[in-house]
């Protein structure tokens, strides 16, 4: 179950991880990240009070991601000299409110700590069907912006001139981050989820000429890191998301050290 | 053709860059603008592009689409992106329903690479190109929207003068189909083939074709690129 799991978020992460890279919104994907724990906390101590599937946690994420997505777009396209303030503004407000929910939720809350530290062994058969739909999605996605993702990613400017929705598909970029970041928060969890969707995309491209290669070689990286990061945290039994993300640095910085750049 | 009239500019909270600023670009001809460093000619082709928007005046243009070459030191060289592909985005009104490009359009790439001596190396990435090949790639991306106004910012400098001469032939070549309009330093060599001539410096004005060949030559006119002009 924990490879499938894996497998599964390494789809999504190495080809999000592509545009995060090459688009640089990697803080932006790191304000997500975090905001969607205010999503997380609300659901579990409503799922305290009233135990319904409305509720489930990664409901929440999600919501609170897309909601996250959305601000930072919106402050992006209107205010963009305050992008930087708004993204830690975010950032911030997440943590917070999922910090004081899960404080006022009764009993010990292993399920928050799960999602802050991540623990892709934890993942049951409900979670599984749900990353699949989400990779399908992605999936779907990405094959029809393709070029138009491109565009925007390599020159705005450009892009708009030649009647591009420059800001329109800025959105669904976000939008789509957003998605990603809920399905890669069970494996690595939102603390260290910036390390896995950025740091596997930009080994990629490293090694790649273009775009559709780094996001194959992003997949297959974050694959490789991910079985690495289990087999290590099972030898060695410490935890899992942070065996992951350090295997993911250390994989970046030696190959900082050992390729040169033409 | 463009039009521009009475147009006046300045960012917020600095002195005016443009006052009653009247500027005319017909189709199939070659111009150039030249000026000193911090007189406006790169605001000058953002307010002509939609990009920034001015104070007052009118800008009006018949040209349905624009093509625009930036300065090479604005290009992200470490973006991953192949040369034809690089050239495709630039065909991206063109994309069909599922995403991609058709067979004709492929085609047109392919013809656009080769007319630009680029298809051989279409699958390099920008980085790896030289300085004139990349000039080059980056006028392809310009022409595959096929533009009826083409802006060049300073394509030639920094480049060899062979990959100098090879740019200038080919913008010659594309005056017979498309206006040109591109900031430049280079005005010795570029002159022979220019329509008009625009000196921006804090205000547009039209300068006279002959005269200016006669006081390059003198070297007078380098004193006055120097210094912004002060009205």
């Amino acid at each position: 179950m924990a490879a499938i799991a894996s497998f599964l978020s390494s789809i999504a992460s190495g080809i999000m991880g592509t545009y995060v890279v090459i688009k640089r919104i990697v803080f932006i994907a790191g304000s997500i990240s975090h905001a969607l724990l205010g999503g997380i906390g609300v659901c579990i101590y409503l799922y305290s009070l009233y135990p319904s599937p409305i509720f489930y946690p990664l409901n929440g994420a999600l919501v609170s991601s897309l909601l996250a997505a959305g601000v930072i777009g919106w402050v992006y396209l209107k205010h963009k000299d305050r992008e930087d303030t708004a993204i830690a503004a975010i950032w911030t407000i997440g943590m917070s409110v999922g910090i004081i929910f899960a404080s006022i939720t009764p009993g010990y809350n292993v399920e928050l700590m799960n999602y802050l530290f991540g623990n892709i062994l934890w993942a049951s058969m409900r979670e599984i069907k749900l990353l699949i739909c989400l990779d399908i999605l992605l999936l779907l996605a990405v094959f029809r912006y393709r070029y138009l993702f491109l565009a925007i990613s390599y020159n705005e400017k450009q892009a708009r001139l030649n009647k591009v929705p420059v800001d329109r598909l800025y959105l669904i970029l976000l939008a789509l981050v957003a998605i990603t970041v809920v399905i890669l928060i069970q494996a690595v969890g939102a603390i260290l989820l910036i390390a896995f969707l950025c740091l596997p995309a930009a080994v990629a491209g490293k090694c790649t000429k273009s775009i559709h290669h780094m996001m194959a070689a992003g997949v297959g990286f974050c694959t490789l890191f991910s079985l690495v990061g289990i087999l290590l945290s099972a030898t060695w039994n410490i935890p899992l998301g942070a065996t992951i993300a350090l295997v993911c640095s250390s994989f970046y910085f030696i190959l900082l050290l050992i390729k040169k750049e033409p | 053709m463009l039009q521009i009239e009475h147009l006046d500019f300045h960012y917020p909270g600095s002195q005016a860059l443009f006052e009653n600023a009247d500027l005319c670009i017909e189709p199939h001809t070659f111009s150039i603008i030249i000026g000193p460093n911090g007189g406006g000619k790169t605001t000058l082709l953002n307010l002509i592009m939609g990009f920034l928007q001015p104070v007052k005046g009118k800008i009006a243009s018949t040209f349905q689409q624009l093509g625009y070459v930036p300065q090479a030191h604005k290009i992200d060289l470490e973006f991953p992106i192949r040369l034809i592909d690089h050239v495709r985005i630039g065909c991206i009104q063109k994309l069909t329903w599922w995403g991609g490009f058709d067979k004709k359009t492929g085609l047109f790439v392919q013809h656009l690479l080769e007319t630009l001596d680029l298809w051989s190396i279409r699958d390099l990435r920008l980085k790896e190109l030289s300085g004139g090949q990349l000039q080059r790639a980056q006028i392809a991306h310009a022409l595959a929207c096929s533009p009826d106004l083409l802006i060049l910012d300073e394509p030639t400098s920094n480049i060899d003068p062979k990959a100098k001469k090879q740019i200038l032939d080919i913008l010659h070549e594309l005056k017979k189909s498309v206006a040109i309009l591109m900031v430049t330093h280079d005005l010795e060599t570029l002159l022979p083939q220019t329509d008009k001539v625009f000196l921006v410096s804090n205000g547009i004005e039209e300068v006279d074709k002959t005269s200016l060949c006669v006081h390059t030559a003198m070297g007078l006119y380098e004193n006055r690129l120097i210094q912004p002009r002060k009205e």
